[in-house]
């Protein structure tokens, strides 16, 4: 039978704020063991938790910037399950009243449909509080509880299941990550667990009605720790879930755990996760309601987002749409291209704008994934750098074919474009008495092909400069090779 | 009435507290009267009464985003039954990641 997947992504944000969201303990990553905790977050008896201000202006940052109503009351519940990375036997968190709802990110296409536009709702965005840390000793029996982590902001982000394949839900996920970044409110870092993501995904009939409740039997993916790892887990369960059904197995709704070395996911077998947290409203915390002068303000302050920037590179760089959107879906390759801008001489910059992105797009973006750079500031190739290997083509100084051997071994050395090409020699010839002398010498090698051309073979002309570009060495500048061929030929 | 024997054990097994045979009857009597009586609250008029989370009439207390010293490492571990040079130690209950 065919299926249609639905899919929704819950993302878990780590907020940048100096201090943790209910006390003073430090957030910084990487402490020693509990040396960042204190009588709160350890849940010692007696002790009241005070709301952060900073975790909550992030938040509203966040739901504005993910187009979502503030509420007019936020409260925080309690959640409550026993694990030992949770102190105090529950998680402060928020239930039905959440700081934000009814948002939505408008996704630029995947990789298979480009450039067609879809949107994501987000159901909710809400505050609460990361658990501690463990360290597994499985021969021994025993686990290791760090608290460090334990009350560091977090900030869960709920998309509605609007998501219906693995290629969607990677598209969905960059674009957010690019709004979350653009709002500077986290350093968005998966490796260091300021990012995660836990996956929601059910198969309803393909015919089964879009508008409908979905009726499948939802499944719900942890432990992903990028966002390939999402959309693999997403492929393997739409698979095991289709088959599950064709051979007329009931699927169970659980929690699975994806492996990703095996490549699959895995039921999590133990009943120690009770899905029943009995939520009540936390007593150590009064009742929120922002004034609306504050929202207005925070709203005011929200910078310029991935597509309103997009919009304004086509309209101020004439840049193509798709150009545009790569460009910006990353805050620093965005704010780069930008820096690379402002460096071209003033009154010609049409021509290089399209230069640069293609650059940027091209070459660079290429190197980055080779070298395996996060983000273009890692590829020690500063915005004047690139400006300078354009301004050398544009002026005719060099090739494009040379610009990119300029381009690595710029990278690999660290010197700037125009001195590789000082030390290199690698100066494209633009003088025309030596093309012509270079000119000379091929035609006398090749007195066929000169002798073809006189006869109206058009062609011959291109091996002839061919011919030329190899006596050089690709030094000469091919529209100048050409134009001395051509003369010499009708002079001869 | 609401509340059974059974109800009671699992709330018991879902605060890890273990409850005898008498204790559980005991109180799945005691939480049904509790029910019984928020019954009986139900039954007041609150057109034009707000749900409320908190007694106090405060909103908004927030503290500013300032570091405080925290615990040392020894004071933060002084009570703990168990511990292994910096950590706690607990047993091993599940390893959610294997």
């Amino acid at each position: 039978m065919e299926y249609r997947p639905v899919i929704g992504l819950e993302v878990h944000l780590q907020l940048k704020t100096a201090s943790k969201i209910f006390c003073g303990c430090s957030t910084l990553f990487g402490a020693s063991p509990n040396s960042q905790v204190c009588p709160v977050c350890l849940g010692l008896p007696g002790v009241l938790p005070v709301l952060n201000r900073q975790v909550f202006l992030y938040g509203v940052r966040v739901a504005l910037g993910l187009q979502c109503k503030i509420q007019p009351t936020i409260v925080f519940h309690r959640k409550n399950y026993f694990y030992p990375d949770l102190p105090k036997g529950y998680q402060i968190s928020q239930y039905d009243l959440p700081l934000g709802t009814g948002g939505h990110v408008v996704v630029p296409g995947t990789a298979a449909a480009p450039g067609t536009d879809f949107k994501v709702r987000i159901h909710r965005v809400h505050m609460e509080e990361d658990a501690g840390k463990l360290v597994h000793r499985p021969e021994e029996g025993y686990s290791l509880v760090d608290l460090n982590r334990a009350g560091v902001p977090l900030l869960e982000i709920v998309s509605e299941p609007d998501l219906e394949s693995p290629e969607q839900a990677h598209e969905y996920l960059k674009t957010l990550k690019g709004i979350l970044e653009y709002l500077e409110v986290s350093d968005c870092d998966m490796e260091k667990g300021s990012l995660r993501c836990d996956a929601n995904i059910s198969l309803s009939p393909a015919s089964a009605d879009r508008t409908a409740p979905p009726t499948g039997t939802k499944v719900e993916i942890k432990n992903l720790n990028s966002f390939k790892a999402v959309a693999r887990s997403l492929a393997y369960e739409i698979k095991r879930q289709g088959r599950a059904l064709d051979a007329g197995e009931k699927l169970m709704q659980e929690t699975r755990l994806w492996d990703d070395v095996q490549g699959m996911t895995q039921g999590m077998r133990s009943k120690e996760f009770a899905h029943d947290y009995r939520y009540f409203p936390e007593p150590d915390l009064v009742p929120f309601a922002v004034p609306s002068e504050e929202i207005d303000r925070v709203g005011k302050g929200l910078p310029e987002l991935p597509r309103q920037r997009a919009q304004r590179f086509v309209d101020q760089y004439k840049l193509p749409t798709a150009d545009a959107v790569a460009l910006t879906s990353s805050r620093s390759t965005a704010d780069y291209y930008e820096a690379c801008i402002r460096l071209l001489p003033k009154g010609k910059e049409a021509s290089p704008c399209k230069a640069v992105a293609n650059w940027l797009l091209g070459d660079l973006a290429r190197e980055m994934n080779e070298r395996n750079v996060d983000g273009i500031e890692g590829l020690k190739f500063p915005p004047g750098h690139l400006v300078e290997l354009v301004d050398l083509i544009d002026s005719g100084k060099i090739s494009g074919k040379m610009a990119k051997e300029v381009l690595t071994e710029a990278l690999q050395s660290g010197q700037s474009p125009a001195a590789v090409v000082q030390a290199k020699g690698l100066s494209q010839v633009t003088d025309r008495e030596s093309i012509r002398a270079a000119a000379r010498k091929v035609l006398e090698e090749q007195p066929q092909a000169a002798a073809d051309y006189k006869q109206g073979k058009g062609q011959s002309l291109m091996f002839l400069v061919g011919q030329l570009m190899r006596k050089t060495k690709g030094a000469a500048n091919p529209g100048l090779a050409q134009e001395v061929l051509r003369e010499l030929l009708e002079n001869r | 009435m609401g509340i059974s024997a059974k109800d009671v054990e699992y709330l018991a097994h879902l605060a890890r507290i273990q409850l005898s045979p008498e204790e559980l009857q005991r109180f799945s009597g005691q939480l049904d009267e509790i029910l019984a009586y928020v019954e009986k609250l139900k039954k007041a008029k609150t057109e034009g009464a707000p749900p409320t989370s908190h007694v106090l009439p405060l909103t908004n207390v927030f503290r500013e985003d300032k570091l405080q010293p925290s615990l040392s490492n020894e004071a933060a571990l002084a009570n703990a039954p168990s511990r292994e040079g910096p950590y706690f130690k607990v047993p091993q209950i599940i390893d959610p990641t294997s």
